[in-house]
């Protein structure tokens, strides 16, 4: 399957008939990177080495891609691999199955053996099995099935990959990562019957609703008072397809964001408001109102996607855009192009503005392999009509991430550079002129889970507008503790330094402690946390903060709790006007009983200049009611109000009613 | 389907530019003045409320203002005062498609106190924030011109969003499949969710859908303030393809955000894994059929196929040799018989 894409005419004009996007696409059909590359050359007339860099991008692609393929991790003589339970505690042991094949030989007893290791997202080594040698022979065929028990480490929890390895005759034969507990997860107390929740069961048959329906309606009251509702319907259909849809009506402008969607096993269609994901560094995040399309066939998709959004403001834009994607070299390859206009004025003080523009972005994101190593390149390019300058502009993104373990250590490193001019409308989580790196590794050593971290990014760029330059640095050491008891204590310190120079030198640091420890005896539930700040400034501006903080739970009875806190802030400096003292404490009771939720609160706080008059102390009353008649009855109803009294009074308050079909 | 797919391509594409250029607006004066840089708090620095934000102070004076008449552009000094500030917080990455607080300061500091109510919130927040990441930017404002807003620095609102001020609220913060769903297999879908609010919360469900199918509800723990809770159900696919997977939390408060959830993932083709395998049959209490080791280890479930229940039960506690296809099902694996013979005590399939 070849997709082509069309030309925009203004491209067309700038560089005669060779277009960018022709070029890209069209040899992407037969050769993908020397197209690539040469599409870089194409819209990249600058100087010499900047050609040198689109080249040595192309250059990385390639033996990165090609690497990759080496590295990819084969599961072998596993055939299976399946944890008794799914959800375990942690502290637990669980019992990890792994079903093992010979390929072609026959394997004597005692020859071969297996072992499993517990990771975490970054590939932290947590937990480590005894090997467990298999007692039986076996051959091409047949298969054995090897337990092997591995304790789940405490101060876990959430997802975990299980590892599972074979060795026979003294070499690795077999490596599986395809499992995953969760550890410490709430299970649902009765399973839908498709998911065969009994071991022995009969393979089971989906029984799914063909008709769901969710209304929710809120009324805001008070000096700005608003409304809104929200209406889900869902619809299943035979085949696999579904239909889902949402709805929304709403004195907010831009709170309801309509969508129908409709899905069978290969497409998903959605016509409304949405925001298309295809490319992180060219298309991805920008919410408006549209179409998109996605079709799946095996390991190849495409997708899709015409928008339109900004509506209610001074610029609003049109997006139209294609990505398509392919499983390649144990990975995944994904090219994504596209045109963007917008209409309005230009802001006042921008520094460039995009009017009109193509853009397109190559992405390879490696699967993790056996070893839990994965990466992902990332490169867009958007060509567009800056109106402050009234001519083309041409900028780039670029991204190079990684995970990795070294030992059992580990580590996550992102490296993400945009050039001074890129524009953000189709991807606002890129900040433009800015090279940013980071760096986090964890380990966990004994109970004591270690996290450090460094990010670091500089600002103005070459070509960049900007008159000044800043450089940011932060490091942060963090440890967890999570005692036998349940109790947990926390550390975490960091140091943060920002340089500036150029028109203007300035620079400022400072320096976190914090300390945070939770406990919980009987009825009781305690927090305390303690944290201080330090920052220096070449203003001359020193200031220490400390912050203080203890609150208490305690559980009466049955639906019935209390809670209360003090929170206190002291600010000194060498300043006056930077000294303040602030102290807030506040309590609150709730009450359930049957269908009734009852609940109030009083909180009161005070913020105290060091020099000077303060403000009137600032006191909320919360007065809370929620209904839900019968559990059985899919009725609910909550009332919410609060009083502001202070240096200006307000009442604020909502109702809220849901009802599901 | 390609065909389609490009004329719908072309359309967008080539259509849609012609008609939209043809309504460019007169372009407004710029002005270029310094955008004010943040000193704290910045890269994702943990804070608990009151929240004191600084950035550099733009200093009054004179700017250039780029302007245009003609055709032609020239630049144009003029004086300004002292600026304000504009304050900015949301929950997304971009800040300008939710906006939750927006203030404007004459002083380049602003401590943020997270209560409410209060004319810092915008329509769209109608409680205090609860804890998690917040995106932050400012700039300066003088009468008639704005400077550039600062970079978008990421903070984290501790547990609960430290809120002086009592609010309910719970949110869902992720869905994801854990391990590779493949056709006839067991995988688990879970998903995160937390009492971001300052209340201790002992109700509210998440709802697991696939592809439409609702596979299963799970009550929700009680939950201390930032406190947060993993879910988790298992997912057996019958068919490859695509599937979309929705978590929906349901709780009622006053944030109606982060109640639900959507990822689509890939689920691989089924693995035909058959084979022989050797164990002792037994029986479970529940009356399942099971094969055990020499060592009484666990190794499958036995489900009749071609085989009958009481033709397996016949060799209950003997040794055998096992024909069929291996499947992952929550607990383990489990294995549809095909064929059964007995077997030798010590012999090999």
């Amino acid at each position: 399957m070849v997709y082509r894409l069309a030309i925009g005419p203004r491209a067309r004009e700038r560089i005669g008939a060779r277009a960018i996007q022709a070029v890209f696409f069209v040899q992407a059909k037969h050769s993908l990177f020397s197209s690539y590359e040469l599409a870089m050359l194409r819209i990249s007339p600058g100087p010499y080495a900047r050609r040198l860099f689109s080249l040595g991008i192309a250059i990385v692609f390639v033996v990165a891609t090609c690497s990759g393929a080496r590295a990819d991790g084969q599961a072998g003589s596993i055939v299976g691999v399946a944890a008794d339970r799914p959800a375990p505690r942690a502290g637990e042991s669980i019992v990890v199955r792994i079903a093992i094949a010979p390929p072609v030989d026959v394997w004597a007893a005692k020859s071969y053996s297996a072992r499993v290791q517990l990771r975490d997202a970054v590939g932290s080594v947590l937990a480590d099995s005894a090997e467990v040698v298999g007692n039986s022979a076996t051959a091409a065929g047949q298969f054995v099935v090897l337990p092997v028990t591995v304790v789940v480490p405490d101060a876990t929890s959430g997802p975990l990959s299980v590892r599972a390895t074979v060795t026979h005759a003294g070499a690795i034969v077999g490596d599986d990562t395809s499992t995953s507990i969760v550890v410490g997860a709430v299970v649902p107390e009765s399973l839908a019957p498709e998911v065969g929740a009994a071991p022995g069961s009969t393979p089971p048959v989906a029984r799914p609703k063909t008709l769901t329906a969710d209304i929710n309606a809120t009324s805001n009251y008070g000096k700005t008072p608003s409304q809104q509702s929200n209406y889900t319907v869902g619809a299943k259909f035979t085949g696999d397809r579904s239909l889902t849809s949402t709805f929304g009506l709403a004195t907010t402008i831009g709170a309801p964001k309509p969508i129908v969607g409709y899905q069978t096993s290969q497409t998903l269609t959605q016509v409304g408001t949405f925001s298309p994901s295809f490319d992180s560094g060219v298309l991805s995040g920008p919410s408006g109102t549209g179409f998109t399309y996605k079709d799946t066939i095996g390991a190849r998709s495409v997708q899709l996607a015409f928008l339109s959004g900004a509506h209610a403001t001074q610029n609003p834009f049109t997006i139209a855009a294609i990505n398509t994607g392919t499983d390649i070299l144990g990975g995944t390859l994904t090219l994504t192009g596209g045109n963007v206009w917008v209409t309005g004025a230009a802001n006042p003080g921008s520094d460039f503005f995009l009017r009109n523009g193509m853009f397109a972005g190559l992405q390879f994101a490696k699967k993790p392999n056996a070893a839990n190593f994965s990466y992902s390149l990332r490169y867009g390019v958007i060509d567009y009509l800056d109106d402050v300058i009234k001519r083309h502009r041409t900028d780039r993104v670029f991204q190079a991430s990684s995970i990795f373990t070294i030992s059992k250590v580990g580590f996550m490193v992102d490296i993400v550079r945009a050039g001074p001019y890129f524009p953000t409308l189709t991807a606002p989580g890129i900040t433009p002129d800015r090279e940013a790196a980071t760096l986090t590794a964890t380990v966990l050593v004994g109970k004591v889970n270690l996290t450090g971290s460094l990010i670091t990014n500089r600002d103005a760029l070459n070509g960049s507008f900007l008159t000044q330059k800043t450089h940011f640095w932060t490091e942060s050491i963090g440890a967890d503790y999570a005692l036998r008891n349940g109790d947990s204590i926390g550390l975490k310190l960091s140091n943060a330094i920002q340089h500036q120079d150029g028109s203007q030198v300035a620079y400022n640091g400072n320096d976190n402690t914090g300390i945070t420890y939770n406990l919980r005896r009987g009825v009781y539930g305690l927090a305390f946390t303690v944290a201080s700040t330090t920052t220096r400034s070449s203003t001359g501006i020193l200031t220490h903060t400390i912050q203080d903080g203890v609150s208490v739970t305690r559980t009466v009875g049955e639906g019935f709790s209390i809670n209360g806190a003090l929170n206190t802030t002291n600010a000194l400096a060498n300043q006056n006007a930077a000294t303040s003292f602030l102290n807030a404490v506040n309590g609150g009771v709730g009450w359930t009983r049957g269908p009734v939720t009852l609940s109030t609160s009083l909180s009161r706080s005070l913020s105290r200049p060091g020099y000077g008059v303060s403000d009137p102390a600032a006191l909320s009353i919360n007065y809370g009611v929620a209904v839900k008649p019968f559990p059985s009855l899919p009725y609910a109803i909550s009332i919410t109000a609060a009083q502001a009294h202070g240096a200006s009074a307000s009442t604020v308050g909502a109702l809220n009613l849901s009802r599901s079909l | 389907m390609s065909r389609i797919i490009t004329a719908a391509l072309i359309v967008a594409l080539g259509i849609v530019p012609s008609a939209v250029v043809a309504q460019q607006q007169p372009q407004a004066a710029q002005a270029k003045i310094q955008r004010p840089s943040i000193v704290l708090p910045f890269g994702f620095a943990t804070v608990q409320p009151p929240v004191l934000f600084q950035w550099t102070a733009v200093a009054p004076g004179t700017v250039n203002v780029v302007k245009t008449r003609d055709g032609k552009r020239y630049t144009e000094a003029v004086s300004v005062g002292a600026p304000r500030y504009e304050f900015q917080v949301s929950d997304a990455p971009d800040i300008e498609s939710n906006v939750l607080v927006d203030e404007t300061i004459t002083s380049p500091s602003w401590l943020f106190l997270n209560q409410y109510p209060d004319s810092a919130f915008t329509p769209r927040q109608r409680s205090p924030l609860g804890g998690g990441t917040y995106y932050y930017r400012v700039r300066a404002v003088f009468d008639d011109y704005a400077s550039p807003y600062s970079t978008i620095t990421p903070f984290v609102l501790t547990g609960g969003g430290g809120s002086t001020t009592p609010n309910h609220q719970m949110s869902l913060f992720t869905v994801g499949v854990a391990g590779t769903p493949f056709a006839g297999g067991a995988s688990q879908i879970y998903a995160i969710a937390g009492n971001v609010g300052t209340y201790s919360e002992n109700s509210g469900t998440v709802k697991i859908i696939a592809n439409g199918t609702e596979l299963g509800t799970v009550k929700l723990p009680p939950l201390a303030p930032g406190q947060r809770a993993t879910i988790t159900v298992p997912y057996l696919p019958r068919d490859a393809g695509q599937a979309q997977i929705v978590a929906k939390l349901e709780f009622n408060d006053e944030n109606p955000n982060r109640k639900s959830a959507t990822i689509t993932t890939q689920v691989a083709e089924r693995k035909n894994v058959t084979g022989t395998i050797a164990g002792t049959i037994r029986r479970d209490p529940d009356g399942t059929f099971v094969l055990d080791d020499e060592e009484n280890h666990r190794l499958v479930t036995l489900v009749g196929d071609a085989v009958s229940d009481a033709q397996i039960a016949l060799l209950r506690d003997q040794r055998v040799f096992v024909s069929g296809r291996l499947e992952t099902i929550p607990t383990g694996f489990r294995l549809t018989v095909a064929s059964l013979v007995k077997a030798a005590p010590t012999a090999t399939p």
